[in-house]
C-alpha cells in the first residue's frame, strides 16, 4: 500500500501529471465515450443514422417483454457452466508444468503452451468452422475413422433423436440439437495460454515447504493438488472466473461466425450479444441494442459484485 | 363522374415534348428518344416549370385567391432552407433562429416559420422540440393566417398533428386543412391539404358504401383547386385510395385518369399509375381505356420490368402495335450460352 | 561494441526517419510532368476486390492518364467487410479520396454533406462520347437503367456514375460434367437440373468420390430457393392486384396474406416450400452453416459440379478455377411443369434492373473539376467497353457489347416479373428470424414441409405484426422528414419562380410525399387486420 502524502507534496511536482494526460485522454476517448454514447442512446428510438426520438425508458420496458433475450440466458447459462469445466485443463496443465522438476523442461512447456497465442483468434475460428463442416471437416471424418460415428447412429436409434443417421454427415451446426454441444465442444482440449500462464504464476507462489512437509507427511501427489495446490491457487481461480463470466456474457463472435447473426437453426445459439448484434443491424434498432448492452453492463456488474464478495479465498 | 374537373393534359404532353428537346438535345422528339432507348425524364419536372404555366408558384398567381403579398413575401434565408433541401436541417434551425433575432415584419415571419420547421426534424427529436415548432405555428397563425407564412404554418401545423405528435391526431389536422383549403386557393402548398383531407377521410371509413360516400363528398375539392400540383395529388390520392380499399373501381379508374392528365413527375409512380388505370380499364370492360394506357406504358417505359406482359396484354386486347409477346414455354428452353471462358 | 550498436541503431533510426519524411514532402507538394507543371492525383476508393475489376480500372486510368500526362489516378481497393468504417473515418477526418463507390455506409446526410450532386452533368451530353452515336445524348440517358443507379431518391439528385450491372446465374463445372454425363449440355429445364442432380449422387456412390450436385451456402442457395419459390407464387402475385398490379408489393402481399388470400397453407406456397425442400437435398448436408466463401470453394476445387451466385463472382471463379464452366439461367419449373406448372405464369425478367458500381465525387477533393472530367471518362462508352473487356463484368452504357464471357450474364428483357418470397428484404427482420431459425425443418434430412409449416404458423402473424410495427415506424419517420423538405422545397421554388430544377424538385417531392402518406395509412390498415388477426386466431 502507497503511504499518504499531503496534498501540498501531491502537488508540489504537478507538470509530472501532464504524463499522465494521453493516456487518460486515449481511454477517454477509446473506451468511456463509446459507453456514454452507448447509455446516451439506450433512451432513444434510433436506427443508426442521424434520426433519434427520446423515449425515455421505452427501450428498457421492452427488454422486460423480450423473450429471445431472456431465453438466450438458458443458452449462456449452459455455456458458462460448460466454461468451469473447461477451466479444468488448463488448471492440471498448469499443475503438471509446475512439477517439472528441470527449469528447462518447465521453460519450454511454457513456451509451447504460449506459442498458439500467435495464431490470430479469428483463424482459430476459421479452422474450427472447418473442423465442424459436414461433408469435408475434421471432426466427422475423425467419427467416421474410428467408428463413433456408427456408434452414435446406434444410441441414436435407441434414443429416438433422430440426428445421427447412417449416410448422412452430421451437420454439426445445421441441426438445432447439436448447436450447444458444438459450441462446447469448440476449443477441445480447451487449454488456454493465458490460464496456464496465471495458474502457473499462483502455483510457483507456494513456498517448497508447504511440499516438503507433505513429503513429510506421506500425502499423495492428488492429495497435493487437492489439499495444497488448488486452495493455493484459488485467486487465480477467481479471476479466470470472473473473467470467463464477463466474456461469455459479452461475447458473440464464435456464434456469429459459426451460426450467422440469426442463432442459427431454432436459434438455439443465440446468446445475449448476439441478440444486440441482431438488433442493430438486422433489424436496425440501435437504441435497443444499446439498451441490450447497458442491461447487459449491470448484469455482469452484479454477478462480478456477488463473486467479489461471496466467493470469499481463504487462505 | 361529374364532379371531377377537366383535366389539363398541356403541361404534361408539353413536357414530353420537350423532354426530347432539352435532355436528348438534338433528338427531335421524344418518340425518338425513347425509340433509342431513353428512359423518361426524372427531372420532367423541370421541364414542366419551363413550359409556359409551368412555374408551380407563377401559376398560383393567376387564381387570384391568394393575396399577391402571399406569394412574393420573403421566406427567410434561401440558403437556410435550401440546406433543409438537403437534410441539413441543425444548420439551418441555428441559422433561422439567429435570422429571427434580427429581424422583423415579414422577414421576422419567415425566419420564425424556418424555425419552426427546421424544429421537426432537430435531431433528437424530442417532444420538447415538437412543442416549440407547435407554440411558433401557432404564433404565426394568430399573426396573420392568411399570408404565405401563415399558410404554410397552418399546413406544418395539420402535419404536427398527424405524423409529428405522440399520439398523433389525424382529425385535428383534419379541421386545419378544411380551413387551409378555404383560404389557400391557389397556393400549391396549401393545395396539398386536399389529398391529405382524402386520406383521413377516406381510411376512417369501415364499409364500402360509406367509402364511396366519403368519396362523393370530397368529390367537391377537386372542382375547387387552382394549382395542377394540388389537382394531381388529390386525384392520386383518391384513385388509389379508393382502388386500395376496393371502393368503386369506376370512380377510382376516373381519379386516376384525371391524375395522369395532370403529369406525374416521377418514373415510378407514372409507371403503376398507368398499368393500374389499364388493369381497372379491363376489369370495367372498357378496352379501349385499357388500350391507351397499356399503350401508353410501353410507350414510356420500354425496359421496365412489366412491359413483356403489358405487351402480351396489348396483343390479347388487339392493339394494332402490340410488339413482340411470345407466349411462354419453358422458361430456359432457349440454347444456354456458351461457355464463357477455358 | 555497445556504443557501436547503438549508433548503428540510432543511424537507422534517423534514415527510416528521413524516408518517411521525404515520402510525405513528395506526396505533400506532388511530383512535377516534365513540363514541370504539378501532378494532379486523383484518388479513387472502391470494395469491388472481385477478380478482373482492379485490373479493369487501372487499364481506364492508364488510358486517361495517356490522355491527361499530367494526372496520376491512384486505385484504392478496400476490402468490403471494413469499407463502412473506413469510408466514414475517411469522410469525417476530411481525407476521402476525389473518387469514392457509393453504397456501404452512405447514407443521405452523408451523401447531402460529402459527395458533390452531378445532377448537372447528368443533364449534359458525355464529351467521352464524341464520334458515337451517344455524343447527342445526355449523361443519364446513355446508361442501360437511365442512370436510375446513381440517383437518390430522397436528396433528388444524380450522386453517382455506375459502370456495370448484374445478373445471378447458374454455373456449371464443364469438365465435370462431361465426366458424369458424357456431354456438356446444360440443364435448360428444372427437371432436367434435377435429373443432372441425380446423376451426380449415382456418379458419386458409383466412384467413391463425394461430388456435391450443387453447393451451397448461406448465401448462395437462397438465389436459388427464393427463385423456386417465387416461381410458385408467380400467377398468386399477378392475381394481388393493386396496389401491386403486375409485380410484388410487400405490403400488397402482406394484406393478402391477412386477409386469407394466402397463407402457408394455400397450394402455391405449399408447393413452394416442396420445391424448395427437393432442390436442397441436392446440396450438401449442412449447407446453411457454411459461407459464401466454402461455397466457391468447393465449386473451384471441382468438389461441386454446380453453383448459383451473381455475375460479380464470374471473373474470380475462371480465374481460381482449372476447369472450363458455363453460366445460364435458373432452370425453373415452367407452365407446362406437371407438378409446379399451374402456378406458373412464365419466365423471370431481369428487364429494370439498375446498374451498379456507381463512383461520387466527395466534397472534399483538391481537383474537382478534374475528378469530374475521370468520372464522364469513366462513363464514356468506349470507356465502358474496356471495362467490360477487361473485367467481364456487364457493362453499364448503351450500345457497349458485352464481353463473350459475360454474354451468359446479359439482362433477360423478356419475361414476366417473379412473385413473392417466403423471406420479404426490407425490415422484416424478425419474420424473416423465424423463418430462418425454422428452416433445418425444411432443408434438413429429417424434417418435412409440414414440419416446418407448423414450426412457425403460430408465430407467422405475430411477427409479421412486430414487423409492421417497425416499418410504420420507418415510414413516419421518414414522412417527419419530408415534411420539413418539402416545406423547404416549397420556399425555395416560391423565391426562385426561374429555377426549373428547384420548381422540378418541389414537384417530385410533393408527389413523393403522398405517396408515403399513402404507405403509412396503408400500413397502419394492415396492422390493425394483424392485431384482428392474431385475436382471431388466439379465440
Amino acid at each position: 500500500m502507497s503511504l499518504p502524502i499531503s496534498p501540498k507534496k501531491a502537488l508540489l511536482e504537478w507538470r509530472l501529471y501532464l504524463f499522465i494526460v494521453p493516456s487518460l485522454l486515449a481511454v477517454g476517448l477509446f473506451s468511456y465515450f463509446p459507453a456514454a454514447s452507448a447509455i446516451y442512446h439506450s433512451f432513444f428510438r434510433w436506427s443508426g443514422g442521424d434520426v433519434k426520438e427520446f423515449i425515455g425508458l421505452g427501450n428498457f420496458a421492452a427488454i422486460l417483454k423480450d423473450h429471445v433475450f431472456w431465453n438466450s440466458f438458458i443458452t449462456i447459462g449452459i455455456l458458462v457452466v460448460a466454461n468451469v469445466f473447461k477451466m479444468i485443463p488448463s488448471i492440471f496443465l498448469a499443475v503438471l508444468i509446475h512439477r517439472l522438476t528441470s527449469d528447462r523442461w518447465q521453460y519450454w512447456y511454457r513456451v509451447l503452451v504460449v506459442l498458439p497465442m500467435i495464431v490470430p483468434g479469428l483463424v482459430t475460428l476459421f479452422i474450427w468452422k472447418f473442423f465442424f463442416d459436414p461433408n469435408f471437416g475434421v471432426l466427422n471424418q475423425v467419427l467416421d475413422a474410428t467408428g463413433l460415428k456408427t456408434l452414435l447412429v446406434h444410441i441414436d436409434g435407441i434414443f429416438h433423436w433422430g440426428i445421427f443417421q447412417e449416410g448422412i454427415p452430421i451437420a454439426w451446426l445445421g441441426e438445432p440439437s447439436l448447436i450447444v454441444p458444438s459450441l462446447i465442444i469448440w476449443g477441445f482440449p480447451w487449454i488456454g495460454a493465458v490460464g496456464v500462464l496465471i495458474f502457473l504464476a499462483g502455483l510457483q507462489s507456494i513456498g517448497t515447504e508447504v511440499y516438503e512437509a507433505a513429503d513429510l507427511d506421506g500425502v499423495t501427489p492428488f492429495q497435493k493438488f487437492l489439499h495444497i495446490e488448488l486452495p493455493l491457487i484459488m485467486t487465480q481461480v477467481r479471476l479466470m472466473f470472473v473473467l470467463m463470466i464477463i466474456g461469455t456474457l459479452q461475447g458473440y463472435g464464435l456464434q456469429f461466425l459459426l451460426l450467422g447473426e440469426e442463432g442459427g437453426p431454432g436459434g438455439k445459439g443465440m446468446v445475449p450479444g448476439l441478440w444486440m448484434f441482431n438488433r442493430a443491424f438486422l433489424a436496425g434498432e440501435f437504441g435497443y441494442a444499446c439498451a441490450l448492452g447497458l442491461f447487459l453492463f449491470v448484469f455482469i456488474l452484479i454477478l462480478t459484485m456477488i463473486n467479489n464478495k461471496y466467493v470469499r479465498v481463504d487462505k | 363522374m361529374s364532379s371531377t374537373p377537366e383535366p389539363n393534359p398541356s403541361n404534361p404532353m408539353l413536357c414530353r415534348g420537350l423532354e426530347g428537346v432539352i435532355c436528348g438535345w438534338k433528338i427531335p422528339n421524344a418518340p425518338v428518344a425513347f425509340a433509342l432507348g431513353l428512359s423518361r425524364s426524372v427531372l420532367c419536372g423541370a421541364i414542366l416549370a419551363l413550359s409556359p404555366g409551368g412555374d408551380l408558384f407563377a401559376e398560383a398567381g393567376g387564381a387570384g385567391d391568394v393575396s399577391p403579398d402571399a406569394l412574393n413575401a420573403p421566406t427567410g434565408s434561401v440558403e437556410n432552407w435550401q440546406k433543409a433541401t438537403v437534410f441539413l436541417f441543425d444548420e439551418a434551425n441555428q441559422n433561422f433562429a439567429i435570422a429571427a433575432k434580427s429581424s422583423q415584419g415579414e422577414e421576422f415571419r419567415a425566419n420564425r416559420l424556418g424555425e419552426g420547421a427546421t424544429l421537426l426534424t432537430i435531431q433528437p427529436r424530442t417532444q420538447g422540440n415538437i412543442e416549440r415548432a407547435k407554440a411558433i405555428f401557432e404564433e404565426l397563425i394568430s399573426g396573420n393566417p392568411k399570408d404565405s407564412a401563415g399558410l404554410a404554418a397552418r399546413l406544418h401545423l395539420a402535419r404536427l398533428f398527424e405524423f409529428h405528435a405522440s399520439p398523433q391526431d389525424p382529425q385535428k389536422a383534419r379541421e386545419i386543412y378544411e380551413g387551409l383549403l378555404a383560404d389557400g386557393q391557389g397556393d400549391p402548398l396549401a393545395e396539398l391539404a386536399a389529398s391529405r383531407l382524402v386520406l383521413i377521410d377516406l381510411h376512417s371509413t369501415d364499409s364500402h358504401e360509406s367509402l364511396n360516400a366519403a368519396a362523393q363528398k370530397l368529390a367537391i375539392h377537386g372542382t375547387q383547386l387552382r394549382t395542377s400540383i394540388g389537382r394531381r395529388e388529390f386525384f392520386s390520392n383518391m384513385g388509389l385510395t379508393l382502388n386500395q380499399l376496393r371502393g368503386d373501381k369506376k370512380l377510382a379508374m376516373e381519379y386516376l385518369i384525371a391524375a395522369e392528365a395532370e403529369g406525374l413527375p416521377m418514373q415510378q409512380l407514372d409507371a403503376p399509375l398507368l398499368v393500374t388505370i389499364a388493369a381497372l380499364a379491363e376489369e370495367l370492360n372498357d378496352l379501349e381505356t385499357a388500350k391507351k394506357y397499356y399503350s401508353l406504358f410501353t410507350s414510356r417505359y420500354k425496359r421496365d420490368t412489366r412491359s413483356y406482359y403489358v405487351m402480351q396484354k396489348l396483343e390479347e386486347l388487339g392493339a394494332p402495335d402490340a410488339g413482340r409477346a411470345s407466349p411462354d414455354s419453358e422458361p430456359n428452353s432457349a440454347a444456354p450460352a456458351p461457355p464463357p471462358q477455358s | 561494441m555497445k556504443r557501436i550498436l547503438n549508433t548503428i541503431g540510432l543511424g537507422l533510426l534517423a534514415l527510416c526517419f528521413v524516408i518517411s519524411l521525404s515520402r510525405i514532402v513528395m506526396l505533400k507538394f506532388g511530383e512535377q510532368t516534365e513540363s514541370g507543371a504539378q501532378v494532379i492525383e486523383i484518388r479513387l476508393a472502391h470494395w469491388q476486390l472481385e477478380g478482373g475489376v482492379r485490373t479493369a480500372i487501372d487499364a481506364m486510368a492508364a488510358e486517361y492518364m495517356k490522355l491527361h500526362p499530367g494526372v496520376r489516378i491512384t486505385q484504392i481497393p478496400i476490402p468490403e467487410r471494413i469499407y463502412r468504417n473506413w469510408l466514414i473515418t475517411q469522410l469525417v477526418g476530411g481525407t476521402a479520396p476525389d473518387i469514392i463507390q457509393v453504397g456501404i455506409g452512405i447514407t443521405d446526410e452523408r451523401l447531402a454533406r460529402f459527395f458533390v450532386p452531378l445532377t448537372d452533368i447528368a443533364q449534359k451530353p458525355n464529351p467521352y462520347n464524341q464520334g458515337t452515336e451517344l455524343e447527342n445524348t445526355a449523361l443519364r440517358d446513355t446508361f442501360v437503367d437511365g442512370m436510375s443507379g446513381g440517383f437518390n431518391q430522397n436528396l433528388l439528385e444524380y450522386f453517382g456514375v455506375p459502370i456495370s450491372g448484374h445478373t445471378v446465374r447458374l454455373y456449371v463445372n464443364l469438365d465435370l460434367l462431361e465426366k458424369i454425363t458424357g456431354t456438356r449440355n446444360l440443364p435448360t429445364t428444372y427437371d432436367e437440373l434435377v435429373a443432372l442432380t441425380h446423376q451426380v449422387d449415382d456418379f458419386s456412390q458409383k466412384q467413391g468420390e463425394q461430388i456435391i450436385p450443387i453447393a451451397g451456402s448461406r448465401y448462395n442457395s437462397p438465389f436459388l430457393m427464393n427463385a423456386l419459390f417465387a416461381s410458385q407464387t408467380q400467377k398468386k402475385m399477378f392475381e394481388l392486384g393493386p396496389p401491386g398490379t403486375l409485380f410484388e408489393v410487400p405490403a400488397r402481399t402482406t394484406e393478402a396474406l391477412l386477409d386469407g388470400e394466402w397463407g402457408l397453407d394455400s397450394s402455391e406456397v405449399r408447393s413452394g416450400l416442396e420445391l424448395m425442400r427437393e432442390i436442397a437435398a441436392e446440396m450438401q448436408p449442412g449447407f446453411m452453416q457454411v459461407t459464401r466463401d466454402d461455397a466457391s470453394f468447393y465449386f473451384v476445387q471441382g468438389r461441386a459440379l454446380m453453383i448459383v451466385t451473381g455475375s460479380w463472382d464470374a471473373t474470380s471463379i475462371s480465374q481460381q478455377a482449372n476447369f472450363r464452366f458455363a453460366a445460364t439461367q435458373i432452370p425453373l419449373p415452367s407452365k407446362q411443369h406437371p407438378r409446379f406448372g399451374s402456378n406458373v405464369v412464365g419466365l423471370f425478367t431481369e428487364a429494370g434492373g439498375n446498374a451498379g458500381v456507381s463512383f461520387g465525387l466527395t466534397r472534399g477533393s483538391k481537383h474537382p473539376e478534374t475528378a469530374k472530367d475521370f468520372l464522364l471518362f469513366l462513363a464514356g462508352k468506349q470507356t465502358n467497353q474496356l471495362f467490360t473487356n477487361t473485367s467481364k463484368w456487364l457493362p453499364s452504357v448503351l450500345g457497349v457489347a458485352p464481353d463473350p464471357q459475360a454474354k451468359a450474364f446479359m439482362m433477360q428483357s423478356e419475361g414476366y416479373n417473379p412473385g413473392f418470397p417466403l423471406m420479404h428484404g426490407g425490415n422484416r427482420a424478425d419474420t424473416n428470424r423465424l423463418i430462418a431459425n425454422n428452416f433445418h425443418y425444411l432443408v434438413g434430412p429429417s424434417g418435412s414441409v409440414e414440419q416446418f409449416v407448423g414450426a412457425i404458423r403460430s408465430n407467422f402473424v405475430p411477427y409479421i405484426l412486430v414487423d409492421l410495427k417497425r416499418e410504420q415506424r420507418e415510414i413516419t419517420a421518414g414522412i417527419q422528414r419530408m415534411d420539413v423538405q418539402l416545406a423547404a422545397l416549397a420556399e425555395v421554388a416560391r423565391n426562385k419562380p426561374k429555377d426549373a430544377i428547384a420548381q422540378a424538385k418541389f414537384d417530385m417531392i410533393a408527389a413523393a410525399m403522398s405517396a408515403r402518406d399513402r404507405a403509412a395509412y396503408f400500413h397502419k390498415n394492415l396492422i390493425r387486420k394483424a392485431e384482428k388477426r392474431i385475436e382471431e386466431d388466439s379465440k
